[in-house]
């Protein structure tokens, strides 16, 4: 290893460059923006809309209107259709394509307005047990490291190939290893779990979603039973939010005639879900225009600061 | 009654997070207490300076929450650095005359860089064609990296570990739903 000088020389050297690319790689062009603005102003109310029109208000042409069309389909804000044409999705609709397509034909082509994945399974403690399994390794590979769990570094030196040579660089394989199979199994379980259960609030059809597995959005809300609605965040739910992606929370809709209210566990995003199912019940819908821009512009990953106005 | 959705303010992420000062002042607080406990630690002062800013890497992007730019430059920059003083750091490790610890080495490279990479919110592996050809390329130098490896040991083994391995990898490195 290099001296202190050299290691902070390289340090200081790499933050600089690294930290520029950082911040190159995150410039939002110009174009892509005035597309964005095109959809905002002109399409935020239509059903759907072509390149064509578009063409119209950003004076680009078809192609690189289409280059950036793509990326919003890519990053969800936009659906495309079999034809031309795209559609705007809601910002606050986070379904796979496919689910969304199921949502719209369940509901009769309603306008949804909040559609996510209840994660039943997320923060409980056997799945946060698969992290424990990476720290036990991660403790288990220091022992060895350090000749504290002497019989079985010395199980591994007689079986590795090239001995007590090949031991330190195994020992960081099997760091790396463990990291891969965390990320899989976790990835496995957020997958399984959580698509399985879809919550639907449409403008009309009120709150549709998910009761099993197997389920077609058979449990249904109707707007006009709904009578109070809440957000339950457990303080390791709050926790949680500080430092992670997307924030969660509980939400419980009280229904008209029923004693037990519905609880929709570690839901994404609960404030805005509770504020949609408030405006369903109240029929107000003004906010969605007035935000529109900037919770798309939220949901193009875009880096508000660097957008012109 | 539109004022009900007032309260939906600009960036929706803000209202669950810590304000930007408190997260400022929970990462100092977390940096001084990182510098006393390897002021403290048995190693020497490369390794000192190495982890210091490999953790500050890791702890960085979860504690300043924000989606701005220069959170985003920040992040890739400890990165950067992080990545480059872990290849100095552990590149002692390997001995360069056994094929087998080279490829281990690549392979734990490959791996600790894009799960890095995925940590601060970059993925390089995106869900279209491109992504899954770079998937496949990626998973293709892990194999044979670990294959040279495994091969050490018997031809079987490269059956028996690369190739779940090697499937596992591919899957880890997907990008995930984030919502």
């Amino acid at each position: 290893m290099f001296d202190v000088m050299t290691i902070s020389i390289i340090s200081i050297i790499a933050f600089i460059i690294f930290t520029i690319i950082g911040w190159k790689r995150t410039d939002i062009k110009n174009e892509y923006s005035a597309v964005i603005d095109a959809i905002v102003e002109h399409f935020i109310d239509e059903r759907s809309f072509t390149p064509d029109r578009l063409e119209k208000y950003t004076g680009m042409d078809k192609n690189t209107i289409k280059k950036y069309l793509d990326k919003l389909v890519k990053e969800g804000v936009l659906v495309k259709g079999s034809g031309a044409w795209y559609k705007l999705k809601d910002p606050l609709v986070f379904l796979t394509e496919k689910d969304y397509n199921r949502a719209i034909r369940l509901t009769r082509d309603d306008d949804i307005l909040y559609g996510a994945y209840q994660n039943p399974y997320f923060l409980h403690f056997y799945f946060l047990g698969i992290y424990g399994f990476f720290i036990a390794v991660l403790l288990i590979i220091a022992g060895i490291y350090f000749g504290l769990l002497e019989s079985f570094r010395n199980f591994l030196v007689s079986i590795l190939p090239g001995g007590e040579s090949t031991l330190p660089v195994f020992l960081l394989f099997l760091i790396a290893t463990t990291i891969i199979l965390v990320d899989a199994l976790d990835n496995l379980i957020k997958a399984w779990s959580r698509e399985r259960y879809s919550v639907i609030i449409g403008k009309l059809s009120g709150i549709s979603y998910d009761k099993s597995l197997a389920d077609e959005l058979s449990g249904r809300i109707q707007r006009g039973k709904i009578s109070g609605v809440d957000i339950q965040l457990s303080p390791l739910q709050k926790l949680a939010n500080y430092f992670i992606d997307p924030p969660i929370g509980n939400v419980v809709v009280k229904v008209k005639g029923q004693k037990k209210p519905i609880i929709f566990k570690n839901m994404p995003y609960p404030r805005e879900m509770f504020f949609v199912i408030r405006s369903i019940m109240l029929g107000s819908l003004g906010w969605r225009k007035r935000h529109a821009r900037t919770l798309m512009l939220w949901r193009a990953k875009g880096m508000v600061p660097s957008i012109k106005a | 009654m539109n004022e009900v959705y007032d309260d939906i303010i600009y960036e929706l992420e803000k209202q669950y997070k810590f304000k930007l000062p408190t997260q400022m002042v929970l990462l100092i607080l977390i940096m001084v207490v990182m510098f006393i406990g390897l002021e403290y630690a048995p190693f020497s002062m490369e390794i000192k300076i190495t982890s210091y800013i490999i953790i500050l890497s890791l702890v960085f992007p979860v504690i300043v929450n924000v989606k701005t730019k220069w959170q985003s430059a920040i992040a890739f920059g400890l990165w950067g650095t992080a990545s480059i003083l872990l290849i100095v750091w552990t590149i002692d490790l390997v001995e360069f005359g056994n094929p087998g610890a080279i490829g281990l080495y690549i392979a734990f490279l490959e791996i600790i860089l894009i799960e890095f990479l995925h940590h601060i919110g970059i993925e390089i592996i995106t869900k279209d064609k491109k992504g899954y050809i770079l998937d496949v390329v990626l998973t293709l130098i892990f194999f044979v990296s670990i294959s040279l490896f495994l091969y050490q040991i018997s031809w079987s083994w490269i059956i028996y570990a690369g190739v779940p391995l090697s499937v596992i990898f591919a899957y880890a490195i997907l990008p995930e739903r984030k919502v």
